[in-house]
């Protein structure tokens, strides 16, 4: 930001250009190709007609025309124009949405990108209705974070936890194959039994440690809010895919 | 077709293509192909292949440079790489470490 001329100079993609990665950098921004990528500006961005931004973008000021997938969170404003189209949340101190134009997400003016401190009004903010502030953003500096927005790569800690009580799961499943020839060999004895099982959990299940409940449970028995160990049907049945049991499982553990 | 510019303060961190004409004041670490002239301006620079109709080079290349028409080191460029075009100028002052294939 020197007093270099060239350093204000505006940049233009036009209509043929195609990036794919992320741009970020100083100066104005025209966009009437395509981008896929993030997008972090330290000026002014307009994306004209034609324009298209797949990624989030982070600027000093965005003006839309053209069509956006993803966030956008301006440190001035934001204006979508009557051909734009947004998929992606909005986040600036003003918001300008006009006639015509297409926004699919959440619009959040006034909860200021910019730095403040906590608690104060953003100046800027003023000019527009501060409307939603329910999302904490003051203080931080969420204009160099990534919007959380992509979807999850990989699995999630949570599903290997899963998988692992699936697997067990199984092993106790096989513990007793004795009792499950019975009940296979005798499908009425089967639903005898599990009609004992049931009623002697329900009476067990007054136990408050386990807060959860579980499907399984639920279906046999709906008034029951708070069941602690929900496997009524542990050892029988043909063998089933794993995921089925879970959340059953999980819960009879804790018991 | 639109001048494209990628301005002086820009960072690029992936692939630029671009129908047309092109000039880069900015960074781009990631592959450039024009199919008009590409203009590398002195304060631009690209860390990977660049190909072009005509390919005008005053700032800094790292990769091959492809000009299916021409392609011309300026006075301050500099070229690691290679360069690919039925014709080359290469200025005074420019600096260039690389193999040249003319037989396009």
């Amino acid at each position: 930001m020197s007093s270099e001329r060239s350093n204000t100079e505006t940049s233009v993609l036009g209509a043929g250009v195609v990036i794919i990665g992320n741009l970020g950098g100083q100066g104005a921004l025209e966009v009437q190709g395509r981008v896929q990528g993030n997008l972090r500006l330290d000026g002014p961005l307009t994306i004209g007609r034609g324009g298209t931004v797949i990624g989030n973008i982070t600027a000093h000021s965005v003006s839309i025309a053209g069509s956006v997938h993803g966030d956008i969170e301006a440190r001035d404003g934001i204006e979508v124009q009557g051909p734009g189209s947004v998929e992606g949340n909005l986040s600036a101190p003003r918001i300008g949405i006009e006639l015509g134009a297409e926004v699919r997400g959440l619009v959040q003016t006034g909860g200021a990108p910019a730095q403040k401190a906590p608690g104060q009004k953003a100046p800027a903010a003023k000019a527009a209705s501060p409307k939603s502030q329910s999302v904490e953003s003051s203080g931080a500096e969420p204009l160099l974070d990534e919007p959380a927005l992509r979807p999850a790569e990989g699995s999630s800690p949570a599903a290997d936890f899963d998988d692992v009580e699936a697997d067990e799961d199984l092993t106790e499943e096989a513990r007793d194959p004795a009792e499950a020839e019975r009940e296979e060999a005798d499908p009425g004895a089967l639903r005898a039994r599990r009609r004992r099982r049931r009623r002697k959990r329900r009476s067990d299940s007054a136990d408050p440690t386990s807060p959860a409940s579980d499907e399984g449970w639920l279906e046999s028995a709906p008034a029951q809010p708070a069941p602690a160990p929900a496997h009524p049907e542990v050892p029988a049945g043909p063998p089933r895919p794993p995921t089925f049991q879970k959340g059953a499982h999980a819960q009879r553990r804790r018991s | 077709m639109a001048d494209s510019i990628i301005g002086p303060g820009i960072i690029i961190d992936g692939t630029v293509q671009a129908e047309g004409d092109l000039r880069i004041l900015g960074r781009v670490l990631g592959r450039v192909s024009v199919s008009g002239t590409l203009e590398l301006a002195p304060t631009g620079s690209v860390k990977s292949d660049v190909v072009g109709g005509r390919v005008l080079v005053a700032g800094m290349v790292e990769g091959n440079v492809t000009g299916t028409e021409r392609v011309d080191l300026l006075a301050g460029a500099r070229l690691l790489g290679n360069v690919k075009a039925p014709r080359l100028t290469i200025a005074d002052g420019a600096t260039f470490r690389g193999k040249v294939e003319m037989d396009l």
